[in-house]
């Protein structure tokens, strides 16, 4: 079975908000709208800690767009039953679905309100996602200050919320097309190397994305994927290389968040590390004027902590989305 | 696209491995653990305390600094650069219990901190009872036969 395209029609992506804590604004703070100093933001638990940077994320698209009442939101975050996104709901006033496809979550969501703005369900929708190093930490691997060895190959959690406004109202960034992916399996157990198994997932959905719409990679611009890691893009780039094609028009999100900065191994990872990253360049291209089309491809790997005490294998999920910037629009 | 060949893609891209260095580090950690240790009996018996309540003391002694030196959020440095070398000695032990128990600490002092303590060091001290029990037993047969361990 071939995975399912959608075309949208007139379905725009009018303003982002992104909030991070200080290390992740490093490379990217002139894109970034807020930056806290540390993962707890001033609460008592990391989980807390989460809820407010998605709350801080949210204010801040509010008063950008000046559009306080959004007809519906999607959403969601790593941590179990969605928990961060539906304390933030309990907050808002409009309707809400929690979105789960772990790091993949914000493409997701933003295909959710694409499809509901696309079909006039709603005039406009807002998609947000949150992660935090303490918070996912906790969930999926050791406590924080576990003194127990990382592999080279361990991806830290980014921490931030982004969130953004989808709507009906023109804009310099038109949503065109998604491909929804199915769930992948390639026999892998450990949890400690997710770049690797997610580049595989990525390239089976970049790839029905080229089958569906007739394309290849040159008439992109950008493909933007979301936390592969330094190590996982190597592979994507190996796994294409494998088929015959050269990617030289792809970026990894994880792996420009922390600069390669040895000290977070190969890069960063989780809900936010797409959205931080991934916005921040949107923001950059129209800036600079030289990138039109651009595929921008979530990646996640949907375990759990007892999955992986069980040894089981990892299912793996990528969603990519096609954006097309209008250049005659922002000018 | 098969899984042989995936795995073998992987594997061409892993960061590279410097095991020599990691095996230096560890030892040298593990030898500055004994060092130290070394130097804390010598130093208790110096100050006039039986040798066999030293060695206990120097353990409490490890068990504490490591305590402190994560509760200051200082040792997972130590423990990423020392690997083995700090976490099999009696530190990495103190660690992970330190650990566990900072992390339940929402949870408030009963259902958080008392129950989680346990939560990665519960193994350690399970198979240390079990496997006592289970030599015990050993000796105790053997002494049967006239050897005595």
């Amino acid at each position: 079975m071939k995975n399912i395209l959608i075309t949208f029609n007139e379905v725009y992506l009018n303003e982002t908000s992104i909030v991070t804590s200080k290390k992740e604004s490093k490379y990217l703070d002139k894109y970034i709208d807020y930056i806290y100093k540390d993962e707890l933001a001033n609460e008592d638990s990391y989980e807390q800690a989460e809820a407010q940077f998605l709350k801080t994320s949210l204010l801040i698209l509010y008063k950008k767009t000046g559009n306080y009442h959004p007809e519906i939101y999607f959403g969601g975050d790593l941590t179990s039953q969605l928990f961060v996104s539906h304390q933030v709901g309990m907050q808002l006033d409009s309707s809400f679905v929690g979105v789960y496809s772990a790091c993949a979550t914000l493409i997701l969501s933003m295909i959710l309100s694409s499809i509901f703005v696309s079909n006039k369900i709603v005039n406009n929708s807002i998609s947000f996602t949150s992660s935090n190093y303490g918070s996912a930490e906790r969930q999926f691997r050791y406590p924080l200050d576990y003194g127990g060895q990382k592999k080279d190959t361990t991806t830290i959690t980014s921490t931030g919320a982004v969130s953004c406004l989808i709507s009906n109202k023109k804009s310099e960034i038109r949503i065109t097309k998604a491909t929804i992916g199915k769930i992948e399996d390639i026999s892998w157990s450990d949890a400690l190397d997710m770049g690797s198994p997610m580049a595989y997932a990525a390239y089976r959905t970049i790839k029905s994305h080229f089958e569906n719409t007739k394309t290849t990679n040159r008439d992109y611009d950008l493909i933007l994927t979301g936390d592969l890691s330094s190590l996982g893009s190597k592979v994507l780039i190996d796994l294409f290389k494998y088929e015959g094609i050269e990617l030289y028009n792809h970026l990894d999100c994880g792996k420009i968040l922390f600069g390669e900065d040895k000290r977070y191994f190969c890069g960063g990872s989780g809900c936010a590390c797409i959205g931080i990253v991934g916005f921040s360049y949107l923001k950059k291209m129209i800036e600079e004027g030289n990138y039109k089309k651009v595929l921008l491809v979530g990646t996640g790997s949907l375990h759990s902590k007892i999955s992986v005490d069980q040894k089981e294998d990892i299912p793996l999920v990528s969603h990519c989305i096609e954006l097309e910037v209008l250049y005659d629009l922002s000018k | 696209m098969n899984k042989i060949v995936f795995s073998k893609i992987v594997k061409d891209n892993k960061p590279k491995k410097y095991y020599f260095k990691e095996y230096l580090l560890a030892f040298l950690g593990g030898g500055l653990i004994g060092l130290i240790s070394q130097g804390l009996i010598d130093l208790y018996v110096y100050l006039g305390i039986n040798e066999d309540i030293a060695i206990v003391l120097t353990s409490l002694t490890l068990v504490s600094v490591t305590a402190l030196l994560t509760v200051l959020s200082l040792y997972k440095y130590l423990g990423q650069l020392f690997g083995a070398g700090l976490f099999v000695p009696i530190s990495g032990f103190s660690n992970s219990m330190c650990s566990s128990s900072i992390e339940g600490k929402t949870e408030g002092y009963i259902a958080g901190v008392g129950s989680r303590i346990f939560s990665l060091a519960g193994s350690v001290i399970s198979y240390g009872v079990f496997f006592s029990v289970f030599v015990v037993i050993i000796r105790y047969l053997l002494s049967f036969f006239g050897v005595s361990l």
